[in-house]
């Protein structure tokens, strides 16, 4: 009877500890639906964003941000047209914003509504028109280039001119190359002598067979900081990486060098745009106001180390160091035989990720 | 009121979560490898007969076998003479054991890889000693034998588990008849031991061999991007947004799977005594 008592008071327990955690949710529920401030929310790569600004954003305009990061720009497509969670602005980079474009994903902003977009570089501007050619939707963030980052103690500035390096039976092992598939392919494309945006499948094939053929010189595919470490920590020669690397890289061991090879290269631009469905358009453009600040541009800038495209910014760096560094700001030059990646239709995009499996699996 | 309440209801939390998170997405996979795409949902096999058909993925499912295989034998060499270790210990204390069993989940996963990596990479600590000592450096960052070397790190402590819990329940009287009878120790060890511990290996292998196969993590951070498992075709496949072919992979696999699993049931270990 003791036994049988005991198990009741048991489940008594057991009920009441179900109604109370059941309470408690409803109350959580009921307090967040209730706060009143205004959400935005966000959706950019990783670390790519100073969180300071984000915190700055939401005292000075009495806002909640709600801030989601991806690691790479199909894993953010792929986000955004799962339609699970709606976003206000979004940060990618060019073909995938034209894409979005393409696919009615986003819409124009209001040019009244943003007036620091004064603030924002002619060449930058250049660049982004190749996407945006009416300046309608697209408002830079970063831009830069794709190069070599290379250890100017074992590789020579004058091998590293050309994309060709990359291919050399020498440097075998000691090669690191973009986990990317385009920026992987541009490298192959250059040394080919074809457009970097192609869609002639037989020169795709070409520079796939290129890079299966490299593949034993390559001692891994990394993006981003991965590789730079590669190159500070000396376990590899040279890297195919991007602009912003190089600063820190070279700050971290001035021995390590950025090249733009001769035969050109991809001028990379990553930019907001506002979602088609954003639930507070007013409160996305206070917000892509308030990052063309020059102070907040600045305060980014210092943050990343990627070129700012936010003139008004530049001119407040009285850092020699900085503004001279060639990696960081190449000169007009390079636009003539650079150029930005465009979004090459499903089809393409398809090929290339079929490509990129055959040479991951050799 | 009176409510009422069986023993039953206990498992409902869990039940919940299952069907949540184990069988719709088991149901969506279905529907996805059987269906043309997302906006055709007419049946069909060609997701699966194309990927297995694929080149590409022949090759990564080759490899994933492979390295899967070579990681569950090499756990399994590993662990069974440290079962019988612990088995002869004098201090025969459970708690020991499972502070062995526990030992390497202190270290965070990736930073136990990460750590990996720093030893076998090109100037990393492996190198450096073999240097110093006059050798000729290994390269072994970025190749399959460093995402064994994974496997082995991460999955280990599953194939010591239950071959240890079966080991410590055999009698030890079948053993002292077996000496009697004159068996030598060989002979004692394949003829007694080895048999009564089979449940334990079967399933120390199930649990090392089907989360083996299907990894993709370990193979992203240790095989430097240079190397494509199943688990990484698939993860593509699902990042493009090609739900269907991804999911006729995945179908394929599930198979792999279910194949070990039907091999090995009714011959594990059945008194659950392999679980802590």
């Amino acid at each position: 009877m003791k036994m049988n008592h005991n198990f009741s008071r048991v489940r008594r327990i057991c009920v009441e500890l179900v109604l109370v955690s059941l309470i408690a949710i409803v109350a959580i529920g009921t307090f967040t639906a209730c706060s009143s401030k205004e959400k935005l929310y966000v959706l950019n790569y990783g670390d790519y964003l100073d969180p300071e600004i984000v915190s700055d954003f939401e005292k000075e305009f009495g806002v909640k941000v709600i801030y989601d990061e991806y690691p790479a720009p199909e894993d953010m497509y792929a986000k955004v047209t799962s339609g699970a969670d709606k976003y206000d602005v979004i940060c990618s980079s060019e073909y995938m914003l034209e894409k979005l474009m393409q696919n009615d994903l986003i819409q124009p902003f209001d040019p009244a509504n943003i007036p620091n977009y004064a603030n924002l570089s002619n060449q930058a501007l250049t660049f982004m028109k190749m996407i945006d050619p009416e300046s309608k939707y697209v408002i830079p963030q970063f831009w830069g280039t794709v190069g070599i980052l290379y250890d100017s103690t074992k590789v020579s500035a004058e091998e590293v001119s050309s994309w060709s390096v990359l291919m050399d039976e020498k440097h075998k092992g000691q090669i690191v190359m973009p986990n990317s598939e385009r920026d992987s392919m541009l490298v192959a494309l250059k040394i080919l002598g074809y457009d970097i945006n192609t869609k002639d499948k037989k020169q795709l094939d070409e520079a796939a067979e290129l890079l299966i053929k490299q593949k034993p010189l390559v001692q891994a595919y990394l993006l981003d900081k991965a590789a730079r470490m590669k190159i500070v920590s000396g376990n590899a020669k040279m890297a195919v990486v991007y602009s912003g690397e190089a600063f820190l890289a070279n700050e971290a061991n001035s021995n390590i060098k950025y090249s733009i090879p001769k035969e050109g290269t991809n001028i990379w631009l990553d930019a907001w745009v506002i979602s088609k469905d954003a639930p507070n358009k007013p409160l996305a453009e206070k917000f892509l106001n308030y990052l063309c600040e020059p102070e907040v541009a600045l305060k980014n800038f210092e943050y990343i180390y990627y070129t700012t495209p936010n003139q008004a910014a530049l001119d407040l760096i009285d850092d020699e160091k900085v503004t001279s560094n060639n990696a960081m700001f190449p000169d007009d030059s390079i636009k003539e035989n650079s150029t930005v990646f465009k979004y090459l239709g499903a089809e393409i995009e398809e090929y290339y990720s079929m490509l990129w499996k055959k040479i991951k699996s050799e | 009121m009176k409510i009422k309440l069986s023993k039953k209801w206990l498992a409902s939390p869990y039940v919940i979560w299952m069907i949540g998170f184990i069988i719709l997405p088991l149901i969506t996979i279905f529907i996805y490898g059987f269906t043309v795409s997302k906006t055709d949902s007419s049946f069909t096999l060609d997701n699966i007969i194309n990927a297995a058909k694929d080149e590409v993925n022949l090759k990564a499912m080759g490899l994933s076998l492979l390295i899967s295989l070579i990681s569950t034998v090499i756990c399994f060499l590993l662990a069974y003479p440290l079962a019988m270790c612990l088995n002869n210990l004098k201090m025969k204390r459970k708690t020991f054991v499972v502070f062995l069993f526990i030992l390497p989940m202190w270290l965070n996963f990736t930073l136990q890889m990460t750590a990996i990596n720093a030893i076998l990479e090109q100037e990393g600590i492996l190198n450096l000693i073999l240097t110093k000592l006059g050798m000729d450096p290994l390269h072994i960052a970025n190749t399959p034998y460093a995402i064994v070397i994974g496997m082995i790190l991460d999955y280990f402590p599953f194939m010591l588990l239950p071959i240890y819990n079966v080991i410590s329940r055999i009698d030890h009287r079948l053993i002292e008849a077996s000496r009697d009878l004159g068996a030598n120790n060989f002979k004692t060890f394949f003829k007694i031991i080895f048999p009564l511990s089979l449940p334990g290996v079967i399933s120390g292998v199930t649990m090392v061999f089907v989360p083996a196969i299907s990894d993709f993590a370990i193979a992203e951070i240790l095989g430097g991007g240079r190397l494509l498992l199943v688990g990484n075709i698939i993860e593509q496949d699902f990042k493009l947004g090609k739900y269907n072919t991804g999911s006729g992979l995945a179908l394929i696999l599930m198979a792999f799977v279910l194949i070990t699993m039907a091999l090995t049931s009714g011959k594990s270990d059945k008194e659950g005594g392999s679980m802590l």
